[in-house]
């Protein structure tokens, strides 16, 4: 009986249905994250966020890790600072 | 005032070359003056397509250099005297074509023709931005199938970035070419439909052009399908897609043959 339903399923789903459903969850994904314009603008934040600290800390450039994740509800920058060590021992002290 | 139209896609292979030849000959044909410009260095094939490729003396980046003038690369079709074609080069480097040499020449053309139309090499690197970059209006050709649909996707992101229409904050004509379309068998639900690539892509569309035979025939030939063979389908579908370029309204009807008996009878294909 599984079977037979299983069969019925995969009958009800063209192969044209699952290639729109399939584009149009990718380019849902490209179109948010995958542009130019994004990756501009991530240089740029990743440049200036530099600039501050650089103001008060020697910071390593790689120690610093931006991302910004577009969802459709809401979109999340995420901003990690690696904070060289004497400087976190002395703030502790 | 001059129109520069640029036909691109992202992939190969999709009918930009075909599309390019077949519209600029359609828009020739109803009396407008017309260039149809090869940007796909080192690939040139619209010569071929148009049955020019043993005329070709001077290139696009022969005028882009100076090495020759316009007058002396622009080839005028046999076929079709209101129609003339700007070749590509074969042999020579990509990075000859300098942005400000390809807006001379572009502004030159603008002034001797209605309609200046790019055929765009594939990809999305400098050679599609550049034939891109000067146009007032693109078609976008797409077969409908999921990597067509998804190229066709970037290359709007593109036009709606990288274009001088773009860089001045103004818009960019944008026009939807449906090409290698097979009613039959996007009624039986194993093609995306004309609706699914529509609501994909949400950009206007300017015609539905039919898979046909006779598309091949026209470039074993070497001319635009548009000359070849008027009266057949994918022809229709071009000069319809033209006129709506032009300006006017007309509903896009998916092609489709209507044989009449008596045609039938003696084995002859008609068209709709």
């Amino acid at each position: 009986m599984s079977f037979l339903a299983n069969l019925f399923a995969r009958r009800q789903q063209s192969t044209s249905a699952v290639a729109r459903d399939r584009l149009q969850i990718l380019l849902a994904h490209e179109r948010s994250a995958g542009e130019e314009g994004e990756s501009d603008l991530l240089k740029q934040l990743h440049k200036e966020i530099m600039e501050v600290i650089a103001r008060h800390v020697a910071v390593d450039q790689d120690k610093v890790q931006i991302k910004l994740d577009r969802g459709s509800g809401c979109s999340m920058l995420e901003i990690d600072v690696e904070v060289p060590q004497e400087l976190s021992n002395k703030r502790a002290s | 005032m001059a129109k520069v139209l640029v036909v691109t896609s992202g992939k190969g292979g999709v009918g930009k070359t075909t599309s390019t030849a077949a519209l600029g000959a359609a828009l020739a044909q109803s009396g407008q003056n017309v260039v149809v410009v090869d940007f796909d260095v080192g690939l040139r094939n619209l010569d071929l397509v148009m049955g020019a490729e043993r005329r070709v003396v001077f290139d696009l980046i022969n005028v882009v250099q100076g090495d020759a003038r316009l007058s002396q690369a622009l080839i005028r079709d046999k076929r079709c005297e209101t129609l003339s074609i700007l070749p590509a080069s074969q042999t020579r480097d990509k990075d000859a074509l300098t942005s400000e040499g390809v807006a001379r020449v572009m502004d030159e053309l603008r002034e001797k023709f209605d309609w200046v139309i790019c055929d765009s090499p594939a990809g999305i690197e400098r050679g599609a931005q550049l034939a891109m970059y000067h146009a007032d209006a693109a078609v976008i050709v797409t077969n409908p199938e999921v990597s067509s649909v998804r190229d066709s996707d970037r290359i709007i992101g593109l036009l709606d970035s990288k274009t001088q229409k773009a860089e001045r904050g103004e818009k960019i004509e944008k026009h939807l070419l449906l090409t290698r379309y097979d009613p039959a068998r996007a009624a039986r639900k194993e093609m995306l439909s004309v609706e699914d690539v529509l609501e994909i892509l949400s950009i206007p569309l300017v015609g539905i052009v039919p898979e046909s035979e006779d598309v091949l025939k026209a470039s074993n030939v070497g001319a635009p399908v548009t000359l070849s063979s008027p009266e057949s389908l994918p022809a229709q579908a071009y000069f319809e897609a033209a006129r709506r370029l032009s300006g006017e309204k007309i509903d896009v009807s998916v092609p489709t043959e209507k044989r009449r008996f008596i045609d039938w009878l003696f084995g002859k294909k008609g068209a709709a």
